[in-house]
Protein backbone atom coordinates (compact mmCIF):
# COMPACT_ATOMS: atom_id res chain seq x y z
CA UNK A 1 0.00 0.00 0.00
CA UNK A 2 2.56 2.25 0.82
CA UNK A 3 4.89 1.80 -2.31
CA UNK A 4 1.65 1.83 -4.33
CA UNK A 5 0.97 5.15 -2.84
CA UNK A 6 5.17 6.14 -3.06
CA UNK A 7 4.90 5.39 -6.96
CA UNK A 8 1.31 7.22 -7.51
CA UNK A 9 3.04 10.21 -6.08
CA UNK A 10 6.04 9.99 -8.14
CA UNK A 11 4.12 9.70 -11.34
CA UNK A 12 1.18 11.98 -9.94
CA UNK A 13 4.48 14.55 -9.61
CA UNK A 14 6.27 13.45 -13.09
CA UNK A 15 2.84 13.53 -14.23
CA UNK A 16 2.95 11.03 -17.74
CA UNK A 17 2.79 7.95 -16.31
CA UNK A 18 -0.36 7.93 -14.70
CA UNK A 19 -3.70 6.77 -15.99
CA UNK A 20 -6.61 9.01 -16.14
CA UNK A 21 -8.88 5.96 -14.66
CA UNK A 22 -5.96 5.12 -12.18
CA UNK A 23 -6.01 8.52 -10.62
CA UNK A 24 -9.97 8.91 -10.75
CA UNK A 25 -9.78 5.47 -8.68
CA UNK A 26 -7.50 6.57 -6.47
CA UNK A 27 -8.81 9.53 -5.65
CA UNK A 28 -12.33 7.88 -4.81
CA UNK A 29 -10.24 5.62 -2.64
CA UNK A 30 -8.61 7.78 -0.74
CA UNK A 31 -11.91 9.88 -0.15
CA UNK A 32 -13.30 6.44 1.31
CA UNK A 33 -10.51 5.99 3.78
CA UNK A 34 -10.52 9.25 4.92
CA UNK A 35 -14.36 9.05 5.49
CA UNK A 36 -14.06 6.04 7.06
CA UNK A 37 -11.94 5.90 10.73
CA UNK A 38 -8.99 3.96 10.95
CA UNK A 39 -6.48 6.13 10.02
CA UNK A 40 -3.99 8.14 12.38
CA UNK A 41 -3.63 12.00 12.02
CA UNK A 42 -0.38 11.56 10.17
CA UNK A 43 -1.47 9.06 7.26
CA UNK A 44 -4.38 10.48 6.89
CA UNK A 45 -2.86 14.32 6.35
CA UNK A 46 -0.46 12.00 4.04
CA UNK A 47 -3.33 10.97 2.21
CA UNK A 48 -4.91 14.03 2.19
CA UNK A 49 -2.20 15.53 0.42
CA UNK A 50 -1.79 12.66 -2.17
CA UNK A 51 -5.52 13.09 -2.94
CA UNK A 52 -5.41 16.95 -3.39
CA UNK A 53 -2.76 16.12 -5.80
CA UNK A 54 -4.45 13.61 -7.82
CA UNK A 55 -7.59 15.78 -7.96
CA UNK A 56 -5.38 18.68 -9.32
CA UNK A 57 -4.07 15.99 -11.78
CA UNK A 58 -7.60 14.84 -12.70
CA UNK A 59 -8.55 18.26 -13.70
CA UNK A 60 -5.19 18.94 -15.78
CA UNK A 61 -6.35 16.14 -17.95
CA UNK A 62 -9.45 17.02 -18.69
CA UNK A 63 -8.65 20.51 -19.07
CA UNK A 64 -6.52 19.32 -22.01
CA UNK A 65 -7.86 20.02 -25.26
CA UNK A 66 -5.44 18.85 -27.50
CA UNK A 67 -7.01 16.05 -29.92
CA UNK A 68 -4.05 14.34 -32.07
CA UNK A 69 -5.59 12.23 -34.68
CA UNK A 70 -3.87 9.74 -36.63
CA UNK A 71 -4.19 7.66 -39.71
CA UNK A 72 -2.70 4.14 -40.09
CA UNK A 73 -0.24 3.92 -43.03
CA UNK A 74 0.81 0.39 -43.97
CA UNK A 75 4.52 0.98 -44.95
CA UNK A 76 6.83 -1.07 -47.23
CA UNK A 77 7.53 -4.95 -45.67
CA UNK A 78 3.89 -4.67 -43.94
CA UNK A 79 5.20 -2.11 -41.64
CA UNK A 80 2.51 -0.28 -39.70
CA UNK A 81 3.13 3.18 -38.69
CA UNK A 82 0.86 6.53 -37.78
CA UNK A 83 1.32 9.99 -39.30
CA UNK A 84 -0.81 12.71 -38.53
CA UNK A 85 -3.62 14.13 -40.19
CA UNK A 86 -4.93 17.65 -40.42
CA UNK A 87 -8.98 17.35 -38.97
CA UNK A 88 -9.96 19.72 -36.97
CA UNK A 89 -13.58 18.68 -35.66
CA UNK A 90 -16.03 22.26 -35.29
CA UNK A 91 -16.25 21.40 -32.03
CA UNK A 92 -12.66 22.64 -31.58
CA UNK A 93 -12.53 25.30 -33.54
CA UNK A 94 -12.21 28.74 -31.82
CA UNK B 1 -26.18 -21.57 -105.77
CA UNK B 2 -25.85 -24.61 -103.81
CA UNK B 3 -24.81 -24.75 -99.89
CA UNK B 4 -22.36 -26.89 -100.48
CA UNK B 5 -20.45 -24.50 -102.72
CA UNK B 6 -17.25 -24.25 -101.02
CA UNK B 7 -16.51 -20.66 -102.34
CA UNK B 8 -19.77 -19.16 -100.67
CA UNK B 9 -20.89 -20.93 -97.63
CA UNK B 10 -18.22 -22.26 -94.91
CA UNK B 11 -19.07 -25.75 -93.86
CA UNK B 12 -18.47 -27.24 -90.73
CA UNK B 13 -19.42 -30.14 -88.52
CA UNK B 14 -21.70 -29.14 -86.10
CA UNK B 15 -19.19 -30.39 -83.60
CA UNK B 16 -16.76 -27.90 -85.15
CA UNK B 17 -19.11 -25.29 -85.24
CA UNK B 18 -19.81 -25.46 -81.59
CA UNK B 19 -16.11 -25.58 -81.04
CA UNK B 20 -15.99 -22.44 -82.93
CA UNK B 21 -18.50 -20.67 -80.76
CA UNK B 22 -17.30 -21.51 -77.54
CA UNK B 23 -14.10 -20.65 -78.69
CA UNK B 24 -15.40 -16.69 -79.26
CA UNK B 25 -17.41 -16.34 -76.36
CA UNK B 26 -14.32 -17.49 -74.33
CA UNK B 27 -12.16 -15.42 -75.64
CA UNK B 28 -14.63 -12.10 -75.56
CA UNK B 29 -13.44 -10.13 -72.52
CA UNK B 30 -16.89 -8.60 -72.59
CA UNK B 31 -18.10 -12.53 -71.29
CA UNK B 32 -15.50 -12.99 -69.17
CA UNK B 33 -15.37 -12.14 -65.25
CA UNK B 34 -18.50 -10.64 -65.55
CA UNK B 35 -21.57 -9.77 -63.00
CA UNK B 36 -25.42 -10.61 -64.53
CA UNK B 37 -28.62 -9.70 -62.38
CA UNK B 38 -31.46 -11.02 -62.57
CA UNK B 39 -34.16 -13.45 -60.43
CA UNK B 40 -33.42 -17.19 -60.25
CA UNK B 41 -35.96 -20.03 -61.20
CA UNK B 42 -35.34 -23.94 -62.20
CA UNK B 43 -32.73 -24.16 -59.38
CA UNK B 44 -31.54 -27.57 -58.71
CA UNK B 45 -29.34 -28.97 -56.18
CA UNK B 46 -28.24 -31.77 -57.65
CA UNK B 47 -26.98 -34.85 -55.79
CA UNK B 48 -23.57 -34.13 -57.34
CA UNK B 49 -23.35 -31.23 -55.01
CA UNK B 50 -23.61 -28.99 -58.72
CA UNK B 51 -26.32 -26.14 -58.99
CA UNK B 52 -28.46 -25.89 -61.89
CA UNK B 53 -30.39 -22.50 -62.78
CA UNK B 54 -31.75 -20.14 -65.16
CA UNK B 55 -31.60 -16.56 -64.56
CA UNK B 56 -34.39 -14.41 -65.90
CA UNK B 57 -35.89 -10.99 -65.89
CA UNK B 58 -39.23 -9.42 -68.15
CA UNK B 59 -37.23 -10.68 -71.36
CA UNK B 60 -34.88 -13.64 -71.04
CA UNK B 61 -33.31 -16.38 -69.69
CA UNK B 62 -29.88 -17.56 -69.27
CA UNK B 63 -28.87 -21.05 -67.94
CA UNK B 64 -26.35 -21.02 -65.46
CA UNK B 65 -24.25 -23.29 -63.42
CA UNK B 66 -22.15 -23.44 -60.42
CA UNK B 67 -20.11 -25.95 -59.80
CA UNK B 68 -19.66 -27.52 -55.84
CA UNK B 69 -16.52 -25.95 -55.55
CA UNK B 70 -17.84 -22.52 -55.82
CA UNK B 71 -21.09 -23.24 -54.68
CA UNK B 72 -19.61 -24.38 -50.83
CA UNK B 73 -18.13 -21.17 -50.20
CA UNK B 74 -21.79 -19.36 -50.97
CA UNK B 75 -23.07 -18.40 -47.05
CA UNK B 76 -27.29 -18.49 -47.87
CA UNK B 77 -29.01 -21.06 -49.94
CA UNK B 78 -30.15 -19.70 -53.86
CA UNK B 79 -33.60 -20.32 -53.64
CA UNK B 80 -36.30 -20.05 -56.84
CA UNK B 81 -37.64 -16.29 -56.66
CA UNK B 82 -34.49 -15.07 -55.42
CA UNK B 83 -33.24 -11.86 -56.68
CA UNK B 84 -29.51 -12.21 -57.02
CA UNK B 85 -26.18 -11.10 -59.13
CA UNK B 86 -24.01 -13.76 -60.11
CA UNK B 87 -20.50 -13.15 -61.18
CA UNK B 88 -19.12 -15.58 -63.80
CA UNK B 89 -17.96 -16.62 -66.74
CA UNK B 90 -19.81 -17.28 -70.52
CA UNK B 91 -19.13 -21.05 -71.80
CA UNK B 92 -20.68 -23.11 -73.68
CA UNK B 93 -21.92 -26.67 -73.33
CA UNK B 94 -21.26 -28.19 -75.79
CA UNK B 95 -23.55 -31.44 -75.94
CA UNK B 96 -26.52 -29.16 -75.99
CA UNK B 97 -25.04 -26.61 -78.03
CA UNK B 98 -25.84 -23.78 -75.09
CA UNK B 99 -24.08 -21.53 -73.76
CA UNK B 100 -24.74 -20.93 -69.89
CA UNK B 101 -22.99 -18.88 -67.44
CA UNK B 102 -20.43 -20.22 -65.16
CA UNK B 103 -20.95 -19.21 -62.00
CA UNK B 104 -18.78 -18.81 -59.55
CA UNK B 105 -19.91 -16.61 -56.82
CA UNK B 106 -23.67 -15.13 -55.97
CA UNK B 107 -24.87 -12.05 -54.49
CA UNK B 108 -28.25 -11.30 -53.12
CA UNK B 109 -29.63 -8.71 -54.77
CA UNK B 110 -32.42 -6.65 -53.67
CA UNK B 111 -34.57 -6.36 -50.10
CA UNK B 112 -36.43 -9.32 -49.99
CA UNK B 113 -33.39 -11.38 -51.24
CA UNK B 114 -30.72 -9.73 -49.13
CA UNK B 115 -33.52 -9.70 -45.92
CA UNK B 116 -32.99 -13.56 -46.45
CA UNK B 117 -29.69 -13.63 -46.56
CA UNK B 118 -29.27 -11.87 -43.61
CA UNK B 119 -31.17 -14.07 -41.67
CA UNK B 120 -29.74 -16.96 -42.78
CA UNK B 121 -25.71 -15.41 -42.38
CA UNK B 122 -27.08 -14.14 -38.74
CA UNK B 123 -28.63 -18.05 -37.64
CA UNK B 124 -24.74 -19.69 -39.09
CA UNK B 125 -22.36 -17.02 -37.53
CA UNK B 126 -25.19 -17.14 -34.00
CA UNK B 127 -24.66 -21.15 -34.02
CA UNK B 128 -20.94 -20.89 -34.56
CA UNK B 129 -20.57 -18.60 -31.00
CA UNK B 130 -19.87 -15.17 -32.67
CA UNK B 131 -22.71 -13.70 -30.93
CA UNK B 132 -21.91 -14.74 -27.51
CA UNK B 133 -21.90 -12.36 -24.44
CA UNK B 134 -19.32 -14.29 -22.93
CA UNK B 135 -17.09 -12.80 -25.75
CA UNK B 136 -18.04 -9.68 -25.15
CA UNK B 137 -15.27 -7.15 -24.09
CA UNK B 138 -15.98 -4.34 -21.46
CA UNK B 139 -15.31 -1.03 -23.18
CA UNK B 140 -12.81 1.18 -20.78
CA UNK B 141 -13.94 4.18 -19.16
CA UNK B 142 -11.62 6.19 -19.97
CA UNK B 143 -10.03 5.44 -22.89
CA UNK B 144 -6.76 7.32 -24.19
CA UNK B 145 -6.25 6.10 -27.61
CA UNK B 146 -9.34 5.50 -29.68
CA UNK B 147 -8.88 3.88 -33.03
CA UNK B 148 -11.70 4.63 -35.75
CA UNK B 149 -12.65 2.29 -39.08
CA UNK B 150 -14.47 4.09 -41.32
CA UNK B 151 -14.71 6.55 -44.58
CA UNK B 152 -11.76 8.86 -44.91
CA UNK B 153 -14.50 10.79 -46.78
CA UNK B 154 -17.84 12.04 -45.81
CA UNK B 155 -19.70 13.29 -42.54
CA UNK B 156 -19.30 10.14 -40.39
CA UNK B 157 -15.52 10.77 -39.23
CA UNK B 158 -16.01 14.44 -38.88
CA UNK B 159 -19.45 13.75 -36.72
CA UNK B 160 -17.72 11.52 -34.07
CA UNK B 161 -14.41 14.00 -34.17
CA UNK B 162 -16.94 16.08 -33.69
CA UNK B 163 -18.62 14.56 -30.57
CA UNK B 164 -15.56 13.47 -29.00
CA UNK B 165 -13.77 16.98 -28.97
CA UNK B 166 -17.16 18.55 -27.39
CA UNK B 167 -17.05 15.73 -24.28
CA UNK B 168 -13.81 14.88 -24.13
CA UNK B 169 -11.05 16.21 -26.65
CA UNK B 170 -7.70 15.02 -25.09
CA UNK B 171 -8.05 11.70 -26.52
CA UNK B 172 -5.68 10.28 -29.41
CA UNK B 173 -7.46 9.34 -32.12
CA UNK B 174 -6.20 6.40 -35.04
CA UNK B 175 -7.80 6.51 -38.00
CA UNK B 176 -8.01 3.42 -40.32
CA UNK B 177 -9.66 4.77 -43.44
CA UNK B 178 -11.42 2.18 -45.66
CA UNK B 179 -14.51 2.21 -48.28
CA UNK B 180 -17.50 1.40 -46.47
CA UNK B 181 -19.67 -0.06 -49.46
CA UNK B 182 -19.15 -1.77 -53.05
CA UNK B 183 -17.16 -4.25 -53.88
CA UNK B 184 -14.49 -4.66 -51.53
CA UNK B 185 -15.42 -2.61 -49.39
CA UNK B 186 -16.05 -5.37 -46.67
CA UNK B 187 -12.65 -6.79 -47.25
CA UNK B 188 -11.23 -2.79 -46.45
CA UNK B 189 -13.11 -2.86 -43.37
CA UNK B 190 -11.74 -6.56 -41.98
CA UNK B 191 -8.38 -5.56 -42.88
CA UNK B 192 -8.28 -2.40 -41.45
CA UNK B 193 -9.57 -3.45 -38.40
CA UNK B 194 -7.09 -6.43 -37.98
CA UNK B 195 -4.25 -4.22 -39.39
CA UNK B 196 -5.87 -1.67 -35.78
CA UNK B 197 -5.29 -4.47 -34.00
CA UNK B 198 -1.75 -5.27 -34.81
CA UNK B 199 -0.61 -1.34 -34.40
CA UNK B 200 -1.97 -1.85 -31.07
CA UNK B 201 0.26 -5.03 -30.19
CA UNK B 202 3.12 -3.27 -31.47
CA UNK B 203 2.78 0.43 -30.30
CA UNK B 204 2.73 1.53 -26.84
CA UNK B 205 0.57 2.86 -25.24
CA UNK B 206 -1.92 0.37 -27.44
CA UNK B 207 -5.20 0.99 -28.80
CA UNK B 208 -8.08 1.06 -26.10
CA UNK B 209 -11.37 0.87 -28.41
CA UNK B 210 -12.15 0.94 -31.49
CA UNK B 211 -15.56 2.72 -33.06
CA UNK B 212 -16.60 0.95 -36.91
CA UNK B 213 -18.81 3.04 -38.23
CA UNK B 214 -20.62 3.83 -41.53
CA UNK B 215 -23.94 6.72 -42.44
CA UNK B 216 -26.96 5.50 -42.79
CA UNK B 217 -28.21 3.88 -46.07
CA UNK B 218 -29.65 1.11 -48.04
CA UNK B 219 -29.67 -2.31 -47.39
CA UNK B 220 -27.43 -2.99 -49.83
CA UNK B 221 -25.21 0.22 -48.94
CA UNK B 222 -24.66 -1.33 -45.65
CA UNK B 223 -24.05 -4.68 -47.40
CA UNK B 224 -20.39 -4.68 -46.63
CA UNK B 225 -21.13 -4.88 -42.72
CA UNK B 226 -22.85 -8.07 -42.94
CA UNK B 227 -20.09 -9.97 -44.62
CA UNK B 228 -18.59 -13.17 -42.59
CA UNK B 229 -15.28 -11.55 -43.30
CA UNK B 230 -16.41 -8.53 -41.57
CA UNK B 231 -17.51 -10.17 -39.11
CA UNK B 232 -14.51 -12.33 -38.20
CA UNK B 233 -12.29 -9.87 -37.84
CA UNK B 234 -14.75 -7.84 -35.36
CA UNK B 235 -14.96 -10.77 -33.86
CA UNK B 236 -10.96 -12.18 -33.60
CA UNK B 237 -10.51 -8.09 -32.15
CA UNK B 238 -8.45 -7.94 -29.32
CA UNK B 239 -9.38 -4.44 -29.03
CA UNK B 240 -13.17 -3.38 -28.00
CA UNK B 241 -15.43 -2.31 -30.59
CA UNK B 242 -17.98 -0.70 -30.60
CA UNK B 243 -20.29 -0.63 -34.20
CA UNK B 244 -21.87 1.91 -35.26
CA UNK B 245 -23.51 1.69 -38.73
CA UNK B 246 -26.52 3.13 -40.70
CA UNK B 247 -29.42 4.86 -38.07
CA UNK B 248 -31.03 3.48 -34.76
CA UNK B 249 -33.09 1.19 -36.97
CA UNK B 250 -30.62 -0.44 -39.30
CA UNK B 251 -29.10 -3.31 -37.94
CA UNK B 252 -26.16 -5.65 -39.45
CA UNK B 253 -24.37 -8.47 -38.80
CA UNK B 254 -21.24 -6.02 -37.34
CA UNK B 255 -23.63 -5.05 -34.86
CA UNK B 256 -23.99 -8.89 -33.48
CA UNK B 257 -20.67 -9.52 -33.14
CA UNK B 258 -19.19 -6.30 -32.05
CA UNK B 259 -18.66 -5.92 -27.87
CA UNK B 260 -21.03 -3.00 -28.21
CA UNK B 261 -23.74 -1.71 -30.57
CA UNK B 262 -24.38 2.03 -30.78
CA UNK B 263 -27.52 3.38 -32.83
CA UNK B 264 -25.42 5.89 -34.90
CA UNK B 265 -21.32 7.23 -35.31
CA UNK B 266 -23.08 10.30 -32.91
CA UNK B 267 -24.27 7.76 -30.36
CA UNK B 268 -20.72 5.89 -30.46
CA UNK B 269 -18.67 9.11 -29.78
CA UNK B 270 -20.80 10.14 -26.87
CA UNK B 271 -20.36 6.31 -25.37
CA UNK B 272 -16.96 6.19 -26.25
CA UNK B 273 -15.97 9.22 -24.04
CA UNK B 274 -17.38 10.17 -20.25
CA UNK B 275 -18.31 14.07 -20.70
CA UNK B 276 -15.36 16.19 -19.02
CA UNK B 277 -17.99 19.11 -17.55
CA UNK B 278 -19.53 15.37 -15.70
CA UNK B 279 -16.07 14.59 -14.80
CA UNK B 280 -14.99 17.98 -13.70
CA UNK B 281 -18.02 17.84 -11.33
CA UNK B 282 -17.10 14.67 -9.86
CA UNK B 283 -14.09 15.42 -9.22
CA UNK B 284 -14.95 18.63 -7.37
CA UNK B 285 -17.00 16.34 -5.60
CA UNK B 286 -14.53 14.12 -4.43
CA UNK B 287 -12.24 17.08 -3.94
CA UNK B 288 -15.16 19.11 -1.55
CA UNK B 289 -15.46 15.39 0.61
CA UNK B 290 -11.79 14.96 0.47
CA UNK B 291 -11.34 18.64 2.13
CA UNK B 292 -14.14 17.70 4.67
CA UNK B 293 -12.64 14.67 5.91
CA UNK B 294 -9.13 15.68 6.62
CA UNK B 295 -11.16 18.71 8.44
CA UNK B 296 -13.07 16.41 10.48
CA UNK B 297 -9.90 14.33 11.11
CA UNK B 298 -8.03 17.43 11.72
CA UNK B 299 -11.04 18.71 14.30
CA UNK B 300 -11.46 14.73 16.76
CA UNK B 301 -7.79 15.04 17.27
CA UNK B 302 -8.46 18.38 18.72
CA UNK B 303 -11.13 17.23 20.41
CA UNK B 304 -9.19 14.33 21.62
CA UNK B 305 -6.52 17.24 22.44
CA UNK B 306 -8.60 19.17 24.27
CA UNK B 307 -9.94 16.64 26.64
CA UNK B 308 -6.42 15.66 27.66
CA UNK B 309 -5.28 18.60 28.66
CA UNK B 310 -8.30 18.89 30.75
CA UNK B 311 -7.33 15.22 32.78
CA UNK B 312 -3.71 16.77 33.11
CA UNK B 313 -4.09 18.55 36.38
CA UNK B 314 -1.13 19.86 38.67
CA UNK B 315 -0.14 18.56 41.88
CA UNK B 316 -1.49 21.01 44.04
CA UNK B 317 -4.49 20.33 42.89
CA UNK B 318 -4.62 17.06 44.00
CA UNK B 319 -3.34 17.83 47.58
CA UNK B 320 -6.41 20.31 47.49
CA UNK B 321 -8.55 17.73 46.86
CA UNK B 322 -6.95 15.97 49.45
CA UNK B 323 -7.43 18.34 51.60
CA UNK B 324 -11.27 18.65 51.16
CA UNK B 325 -11.50 14.91 51.27
CA UNK B 326 -10.37 15.24 54.99
CA UNK B 327 -12.61 17.60 55.89
CA UNK B 328 -15.23 16.07 54.66
CA UNK B 329 -14.37 13.04 56.26
CA UNK B 330 -13.71 14.43 59.75
CA UNK B 331 -17.31 16.43 59.29
CA UNK B 332 -18.72 12.79 58.54
CA UNK B 333 -16.74 11.37 61.77
CA UNK B 334 -18.08 14.35 64.12
CA UNK B 335 -21.37 13.82 62.99
CA UNK B 336 -21.34 10.35 63.98
CA UNK B 337 -20.13 10.69 67.00
CA UNK B 338 -22.47 13.43 68.27
CA UNK B 339 -25.53 10.97 67.18
CA UNK B 340 -24.03 8.29 69.56
CA UNK B 341 -23.82 10.28 72.05
CA UNK B 342 -27.72 11.69 71.74
CA UNK B 343 -28.53 8.13 71.97
CA UNK B 344 -26.62 7.51 75.47
CA UNK B 345 -27.91 10.36 76.45
CA UNK B 346 -31.10 9.28 75.82
CA UNK B 347 -30.52 5.92 77.33
CA UNK B 348 -29.42 7.91 80.71
CA UNK B 349 -32.36 9.37 81.20
CA UNK B 350 -34.45 6.57 80.68
CA UNK B 351 -32.66 4.48 83.53
CA UNK B 352 -32.78 7.44 85.67
CA UNK B 353 -36.53 7.14 85.58
CA UNK B 354 -36.35 3.95 86.29
CA UNK B 355 -34.00 4.54 89.07
CA UNK B 356 -36.11 7.20 90.57
CA UNK B 357 -39.40 4.60 90.49
CA UNK B 358 -37.58 2.09 92.89
CA UNK B 359 -35.60 4.64 95.65
CA UNK B 360 -36.39 3.84 99.23
CA UNK B 361 -37.89 7.36 99.39
CA UNK B 362 -41.34 6.18 98.08
CA UNK B 363 -41.92 4.15 101.08
CA UNK B 364 -40.65 6.65 103.45
CA UNK B 365 -43.46 8.85 102.04
CA UNK B 366 -46.14 5.69 102.97
CA UNK B 367 -45.17 5.65 106.58
CA UNK B 368 -42.49 3.69 106.71
CA UNK B 369 -38.92 4.69 107.85
CA UNK B 370 -35.37 3.73 108.21
CA UNK B 371 -33.68 3.38 111.33
CA UNK B 372 -29.90 4.14 111.55
CA UNK B 373 -27.46 3.28 114.29
CA UNK B 374 -24.93 5.89 115.13
CA UNK B 375 -22.75 6.66 114.20
CA UNK B 376 -22.23 3.63 111.76
CA UNK B 377 -25.14 4.75 109.87
CA UNK B 378 -25.64 1.31 109.54
CA UNK B 379 -29.36 0.30 108.79
CA UNK B 380 -30.84 -1.73 111.79
CA UNK B 381 -32.86 -4.36 110.38
CA UNK B 382 -32.36 -6.36 113.35
CA UNK B 383 -32.14 -5.90 117.17
CA UNK B 384 -28.79 -7.36 117.21
CA UNK B 385 -27.38 -4.81 115.32
CA UNK B 386 -28.48 -2.37 118.51
CA UNK B 387 -27.62 -2.13 122.44
CA UNK B 388 -29.49 -0.59 125.47
CA UNK B 389 -28.24 3.49 124.74
CA UNK B 390 -26.99 3.20 121.56
CA UNK B 391 -28.11 6.34 119.33
CA UNK B 392 -30.60 6.38 116.69
CA UNK B 393 -31.71 8.32 113.89
CA UNK B 394 -34.84 7.63 112.42
CA UNK B 395 -35.28 8.92 108.40
CA UNK B 396 -38.36 9.87 107.38
CA UNK B 397 -39.69 12.20 104.60
CA UNK B 398 -38.76 15.46 106.06
CA UNK B 399 -36.10 14.36 108.04
CA UNK B 400 -34.76 12.67 110.96
CA UNK B 401 -35.16 12.09 114.22
CA UNK B 402 -32.48 11.75 117.06
CA UNK B 403 -33.66 8.54 119.50
CA UNK B 404 -31.83 6.61 122.24
CA UNK B 405 -32.69 3.04 122.61
CA UNK B 406 -33.84 2.38 126.10
CA UNK B 407 -35.13 -1.39 126.08
CA UNK B 408 -34.46 -4.05 123.50
CA UNK B 409 -37.26 -7.33 123.26
CA UNK B 410 -36.40 -10.07 121.21
CA UNK B 411 -39.77 -11.54 119.54
CA UNK B 412 -39.64 -14.88 117.58
CA UNK B 413 -39.53 -14.41 113.75
CA UNK B 414 -42.69 -13.19 112.20
CA UNK B 415 -44.19 -12.83 115.72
Amino acid sequence: MADDEMNMKTNVESGAETSFEDALKQLEEIVHELEGAGLTLDEALRKFETGVKLSRFCHRRLDDAEMLIEELVEGKGDVLRTEQVKIEPESLKS
Amino acid sequence: MSVLDKNLYMLYTVHELTQYVKQRLQNDPSLNNISVRGEISNFVHHTSGHMYFTMKDEHSQLNCVMFRGANQKLRFKPGNGMKVVCGGDITVYETRGAYQLLVWDIQPDGIGALHQAFEQLKEQLFRRGLFDDACKQPLPPFPETIGIVTSRTGAVLHDILDVIGRRFPGVHIVLAPARVQGVGAAAEIAHAIRQMNRLSISSMPGIDVMIVARGGGSIEELWAFNEPEVAEAVFESQIPIISAVGHETDVTICDFVADLRAPTPSAAAEIVVPDRRQLAQQIAGLHIRLAHAIRRAVDAERDRLAYLERSLVHPRDRINQHRQYIDELFRQMQRSVLHRLELRRKDLSMLGATLHALSPLKHLQRGYSIVLRMPDRKVVNTVKTVSTGSDLQIRVTDGEIGCRVHEIKEVGEHG
